[in-house]
């Protein structure tokens, strides 16, 4: 303990657990509407999962392609929880429905999170029913009742295409964030990747101000902040609030 | 916990457009503090009031305006909080003043983005 390796902007594996175990707890404890749950994944060794490795998971974030058709339904019945906005129903979905994964996963060589990604291409015969989409962007959750995935997985520049302008320049402008395309440590397929190099960098000014337990703590909640930028993920304002 | 007083009236003009109903809008500003880090430079002004309906890419124009820098890291540390972050550009002023403000003033940090390499 009194690890001062956070002075540095990286952070400890143990320190990394707190701090994916703390964001799993406090992201559920918050009203998250447009993104589900965020799920720690402990890592399976001979078909036994670790105690003490594992990386952080959101899955099913849906993107609906600017362009596509969606259409107000009245008719649609309204669920009780989960309400935001006005449903809609997708009346055409073919090519345009994206369905992503984000992994937040420990790199032992930067000692800093990497965010892993894909995006795959959903495929027809998307339920018309419990689909809500908010205003603020083209996000979608989905009670999804008969969602079959076409399978395909998305490139990088298909992937790009669903990110918002600002996502795109900060990609392009900033020197600290670029995508590449890794093997992911634990699923042994590739994956797109923010790349780690700059992590570091920025982590230390992120976290100057603090003590060594909240900068452990801290560390995921404000990394996300500037790496779901970069992937055009919508990180609620209510995950920096003090509880 | 302390709470976050109205916004200090004014001793510099708003760098916000004019709103359409000005009266109205004196609710709703909020001053913001620009504070360096590194090698950034001080501003010669650093505090302003602005509309809280404005969005936290206009703080990030007007810093890169002033410095003739594009590559900017530009957040948000709340003493309070203690919850540092980067705000999203289009994240409102007024929501970022009403839960992280200290002492009347939201404090905004921004540092030259350093290459790696």
């Amino acid at each position: 303990m009194g690890s001062s390796s956070a002075c540095d902007g990286t952070l400890s594996l143990d320190e990394f657990n707190a701090s994916a175990k703390a964001l799993v707890t406090k992201w559920r404890g918050i009203d998250v509407d447009a993104l589900p749950d965020w799920e720690w994944r402990p890592c399976r060794k001979m078909g036994v999962p670790s105690e003490t490795e594992g990386f952080v998971a959101l899955e099913g974030v849906y993107r609906i392609r600017a362009g596509s058709q969606i259409e107000e339904s009245s008719d649609d019945p309204v669920p009780d929880d989960d309400v935001v906005g006005h449903d809609t129903s997708v009346q055409s979905s073919r090519d345009n429905v994206h369905l992503y994964d984000f992994h937040i996963v420990y790199s032992f060589s930067y000692k800093v999170p990497v965010l892993y990604f894909q995006g795959l291409q959903a495929g027809m015969h998307i339920s018309e029913h419990y689909w809500i989409f908010t205003s603020s962007a083209s996000f979608l959750i989905a009670n999804v009742c008969n969602l079959s995935l076409g399978g395909q997985l998305l490139t990088l520049d298909e992937i790009k295409k669903d990110l918002p302008p600002h996502s795109l320049q900060l990609l392009n402008e900033s020197k600290w964030t670029f995508i590449t395309r890794e093997e992911h440590p634990h699923l042994s397929r590739p994956w797109f990747t923010l790349h780690p190099c700059g992590t570091s960098d920025w982590m230390k000014l992120l976290l100057h101000k603090l003590g060594d337990k909240d900068r452990s703590l801290q560390y995921l909640p404000a990394w996300l902040s500037v790496a779901g930028q970069a992937v055009g993920l919508k990180i609620p304002l209510k995950l920096y609030c003090s509880s | 916990r302390r709470r976050t007083g109205p916004p200090e009236s004014p001793s510099s003009p708003s760098t916000a457009t004019p709103a359409p109903m000005a009266g109205s809008d004196d609710d709703q500003k909020v001053v913001v503090c620009l504070r360096s880090l590194g090698s950034a430079p001080m501003l010669r002004r650093n505090k302003f009031k602005i509309s809280g309906r404005e969005k936290f890419s206009k703080i990030i124009e007007f810093l890169r305006g002033q410095l003739q820098k594009d590559t900017l890291f530009v957040y948000v540390h709340s003493a309070f909080s203690l919850n540092p972050f980067s705000p999203k550009p289009d994240e409102l002023l007024i929501d970022l003043y009403n839960n992280f403000a200290m002492d009347g003033n939201l404090v905004v940090s921004y540092a030259f983005w350093a290459p790696w390499g």
